[in-house]
């Protein structure tokens, strides 16, 4: 009895088995259909990919506005460091010349009245607020020297200033 | 004449039993119908399978791809599309990093934005672009837009004498000027009584053909 049973098992799984086999045939068909298919639509889209008016210009307008965009990041806006430089200078002194590099350096002629107002400018320079934009301040020789009825003196000052001040929006307080 | 055939002479038939045939039958078919089972499976379905597995595997590859291009195709289309309604900023993408450099048009704009600040200007001077073809390039003509491009510096002196606000009003119209200007040094002298002498150094940039 029971080997019968088996028999009839087996012969279910046989026509399970070849049923899935008709299914594989089949879906492998169906799925070499589609890869065909879509191969057309890949020549087909890639067609019309080559053929999209103003390619060239989209590409070129592309790479032009990322150099750019670049460019603007870095773009230093010098009219920042000038109001800075007004706000840390004693008001008797006066600059003859003045050298600033955008890579945070400057050198300044500086010409004041009194040997008491080199050390206020210096003093200046000293304090946390200003240490912040402007720092390793170095001075170079004094020249005492006539000017109308007038003593001045004059001197060359070498300093760094913080190149944040060349970023847009980052006016000096 | 009667033949009297007796019974026991008459040898018993020896017949197979009704229980156990069936059942020899149906182990045979259990195994044949395993064996079957097995070689089918074994040298049809399963490489059957395997091609499937790899058909399906392709198919998702050309799919991937096809929706990659088609997702491209798109995407230039819209960027055509923003191209096409968006003139008057390629314009000012155009003047802030031009795809060609004329010296003469700079030496020109560097003019007119010394002039409009008050100062004198006492010397623009423009590096030369080297070797590159400045009109009449017969290949950019034909298309404008195909060759590979690189960005170029254009470095510029400038020397100006004016009051010291000429000067800062000056140099705020360089750092704000469409045509993207980035001073690298200034130097400031007093010339005479409110009066300074400036020298600017300064890079603008360009993206020819390569």
């Amino acid at each position: 009895m029971l080997p019968a049973l088996l028999v009839k098992l087996l012969v279910v799984v046989l026509v399970a088995v070849v049923g899935y086999y008709g299914w594989l045939f089949f879906k492998i068909n169906r799925t070499e259909k589609n890869i065909v298919n879509t191969q057309g639509e890949v020549t087909r889209v890639k067609q019309e990919l080559v053929n999209v008016s103003n390619r060239g210009e989209i590409y070129t307008r592309q790479a032009q506005l990322m150099e750019l965009n670049k460019l603007i990041d870095s773009h230093p806006y010098w009219s920042n460091v000038f109001p800075a430089i007004a706000k840390v200078t004693l008001k008797k002194a006066a600059y003859s010349n003045m050298v600033v590099n955008n890579d945070g350096t400057a050198t300044i002629s500086v010409t004041v009245p009194t040997l008491e107002d080199v050390d206020r400018y210096l003093q200046v320079f000293d304090m946390a607020d200003v240490s912040g934009n402007f720092s390793d301040l170095k001075v170079g020789a004094f020249h005492k020297s006539q000017e109308g009825d007038g003593i001045s003196y004059k001197f060359d000052v070498r300093l760094k200033f913080n190149p944040v001040l060349l970023k847009y929006n980052n006016l000096a307080e | 004449m009667n033949i009297n055939i007796q019974s026991n002479i008459i040898p018993k038939m020896q017949m197979p039993s009704v229980a156990s045939a069936p059942s020899r039958n149906a182990l045979v078919e259990l195994v044949l119908l395993t064996i079957v089972i097995g070689l089918f499976t074994w040298f049809l379905v399963l490489p059957k399978k395997a091609d499937l597995k790899i058909r399906t595997v392709a198919y998702d590859e050309v799919k991937k791809n096809y929706e990659s291009i088609a997702g491209d195709v798109s995407t230039l289309k819209e960027l055509n599309l923003k191209l096409e309604n968006n003139k008057e900023n390629i314009q000012k993408l155009d003047e802030a990093l031009p795809l060609r450099e004329r010296t003469v048009v700079t030496q020109l704009l560097f003019s007119k934005i010394a002039q409009t600040s008050g100062v004198v200007v006492g010397d623009i001077n423009i590096a030369s672009p080297g070797d590159e073809v400045a009109a009449g390039n017969k290949e950019l003509i034909k298309n404008p837009y195909a060759p590979q491009r690189k960005l170029k510096i254009l470095p510029v002196n400038i020397s100006v004498n004016g009051t010291m606000s000429q000067l800062l009003d000056l140099i705020k119209k360089l750092e704000d000027y469409g045509r993207l200007m980035d001073i690298t040094s200034i130097t400031m002298s007093v010339e005479q009584e409110n009066k300074l002498d400036l020298r600017l150094n300064l890079n603008t940039y360009y993206f020819p053909p390569q």
